[in-house]
């Protein structure tokens, strides 16, 4: 995902006033983009409050302006940054954190993006973009750079397959919905995460259910949003996040009552074992 | 009023519009607008090109209060230099004068009010302004309590990394925190050494003099330009200065009236 990101970003880079700042990360990933646009690159080093920081002040400029680092150093990190001088302020900022979920396997807690969207959600200016596929963050990134509101990008760090060939997508006020799959059952997915094993061993008769993926959604709702899931006798949300702050529980506050929707992603305890991405998503994915 | 004004006039007249302001709110912070006023007076009063930010240009010079809580003496001053903005609403219910620096006060660049994060934002700003080609000056003002946050030191070295020579950095240095002086709560040392360390070009200045302020400002430099604007916390109110009780009490009435005339007979 984050190598579309980076190329998506350097074509659109030929033609528009953007800027990129990178924490020190992005190895094997930025150099193009440093050499051929290094009048819209800068490393900020190892400082991610400067850089949402200063990322407002260029932003102030009426550049668009992206911020790249890992999981929770970008958001977290530099959160009242983000809050205050982002957010408030409305400026066209998009915070990108790479290796959502347990992307990053075996380096541990301190680098597993599972409770990025908790935070973030927070920030009522922002748009949240959550691609669950390379095709999605090449949309995504597009997406951002034809509207001038703040926004999340959370991408994947592997070499994520596509997973559709079914690129219907649907605004619903700040929501993007696409359809997965053609709309002919009765039981629906809503994903933001990539593993489809995960979905083949937990999930029966898979093949009797439609899905959609949420590109993008904030904290408005729209009515068309509760129309859709309505006509779903039952509906599953796989997340690659801690269940009790990302989408699930976004749409559980919205709607309490919807009493057939159940999630399917990693519980609250902080996960103290070691593994690969794989591994990891096998004995922590569950339904909660 | 605009540019090349009678500053020490300008600062008179918002100290007067300040205490009646905080008098009638009821609101914190004197002390710390009164240490900062002249110094903005200076930077309205004879630097910025105020026409150019009434009008909201993209070229225009751009100033931010880093230390948000003298937002009464932003918004006098900005008021005396001709931005429609009336301070009998300060602090008031409904009121867009909210008493940490609000964007949305005419004239205001930035909200701030939690501190250290005004300098990263300048910082943007100057970068952005020289990629462009954009030859107009960024201020930012923070005190020296702030710099007890670390995120300034983080702007401070890419500052000083990157030369930008298009943003200066006031430090109101009043040697007053929240609770006690500086010294006491996390000893600063010697800013200048500490400043002249980072490859910054640094001015040391009393921050109540108006004249010296302003050669401060205009001093060329290829480098970042740090001024350490020496002041005292409530300067002109004798019984306010140099006492760390004025960083929240409003006067009473008595006290009010007292300082009043002492400020019109300045």
């Amino acid at each position: 995902m984050r190598n579309t990101f980076i190329r998506t970003l350097e074509k659109i880079a030929a033609s528009e006033d953007i800027f990129l700042l990178v924490g020190d990360l992005g190895y094997s990933v930025v150099e193009n983009f440093s050499k051929n646009y290094p009048s819209k690159f800068l490393n900020v080093g190892v400082a991610e409050q400067n850089m949402a920081a200063i990322a407002s002040g260029i932003a102030s400029t009426s550049k668009r302006v992206f911020t790249y680092s890992i999981a929770n150093f970008p958001t977290f990190r530099a959160a009242e940054q983000i809050r205050n001088l982002i957010d408030y302020h409305s400026y066209p900022v998009t915070t990108v954190s790479v290796g959502s979920g347990l992307s990053y396997g075996n380096l541990g807690y301190t680098h597993h993006g599972v409770t990025d969207l908790g935070l973030m959600k927070l920030f009522c200016n922002h748009y949240l973009y959550t691609p669950f596929d390379p095709d999605e963050v090449a949309f995504c990134v597009q997406d951002i750079t034809k509207n001038s509101r703040p926004s999340y990008l959370r991408l994947g760090k592997t070499n994520e397959p596509n997973l559709s060939k079914q690129f219907r997508y649907s605004t619903y006020g700040d929501w993007i919905v696409r359809y997965l799959t053609p709309q002919r059952n009765s039981r629906l997915i809503i994903r933001i995460a990539n593993d489809s094993n995960i979905l083949t061993r937990r999930v029966n008769d898979l093949h009797l259910y439609d899905q959609i993926s949420i590109p993008r959604w904030s904290g408005t709702f729209e009515d068309e949003i509760f129309a859709l899931l309505t006509e779903y006798e039952e509906i599953i949300v796989y997340e690659n996040h801690q269940y009790n702050c990302g989408i699930y529980s976004t749409l559980k506050t919205v709607y309490p009552n919807m009493n057939n929707m159940r999630s399917l992603a990693l519980n609250s305890d902080c996960l103290t074992s070691v593994g690969d991405e794989k591994y990891l998503n096998e004995k922590f994915l569950n339904f909660n | 009023m605009r540019c090349e004004t009678n500053t020490v006039a300008l600062a008179k007249a918002a100290r007067e519009t300040i205490i009646k302001a905080i008098y009638a709110s009821k609101s914190s912070h004197i002390g710390s607008c009164y240490s900062c006023v002249d110094i903005l007076a200076v930077i309205y009063g004879a630097l910025l090109k105020v026409d150019d930010i009434i009008k909201n240009t993209i070229d225009r010079d751009y100033f931010v209060l880093s230390k948000g809580h003298a937002a009464a003496a932003l918004y006098s001053i900005l008021k005396e230099v001709g931005f429609d903005i009336n301070l009998e609403d300060y602090g008031a219910n409904g009121s867009d004068l909210m008493t940490h620096a609000s964007c949305k006060v005419p004239g205001v660049e930035l909200s701030s009010g939690s501190l250290g994060l005004g300098l990263g934002h300048c910082l943007g700003r100057a970068l952005a302004n020289r990629k462009d080609g954009i030859d107009s000056k960024v201020i930012c003002l923070l005190s020296d309590g702030e710099l007890n946050e670390g995120s300034n030191w983080e702007s401070f070295m890419m500052a000083s990394h990157l030369k930008l020579s298009n943003l200066t950095i006031v430090i109101d240095k009043n040697n007053l925190q929240s609770l006690t002086t500086t010294e006491n709560t996390l000893n600063l040392g010697s800013l200048a050494n500490k400043f002249g360390q980072f490859d910054l070009e640094v001015i040391d200045i009393d921050g109540h003099d108006h004249q010296t302020l302003r050669l401060a400002f205009q001093k060329k430099s290829a480098l970042t330009k740090v001024i350490i604007a020496n002041t005292i916390k409530g300067k002109g109110v004798s019984f306010m200065e140099d006492k760390v009780e004025w960083h929240y009490r409003p006067p009473n009435q008595g006290e009010y009236r007292e300082a009043l005339r002492e400020i019109r007979n300045a």
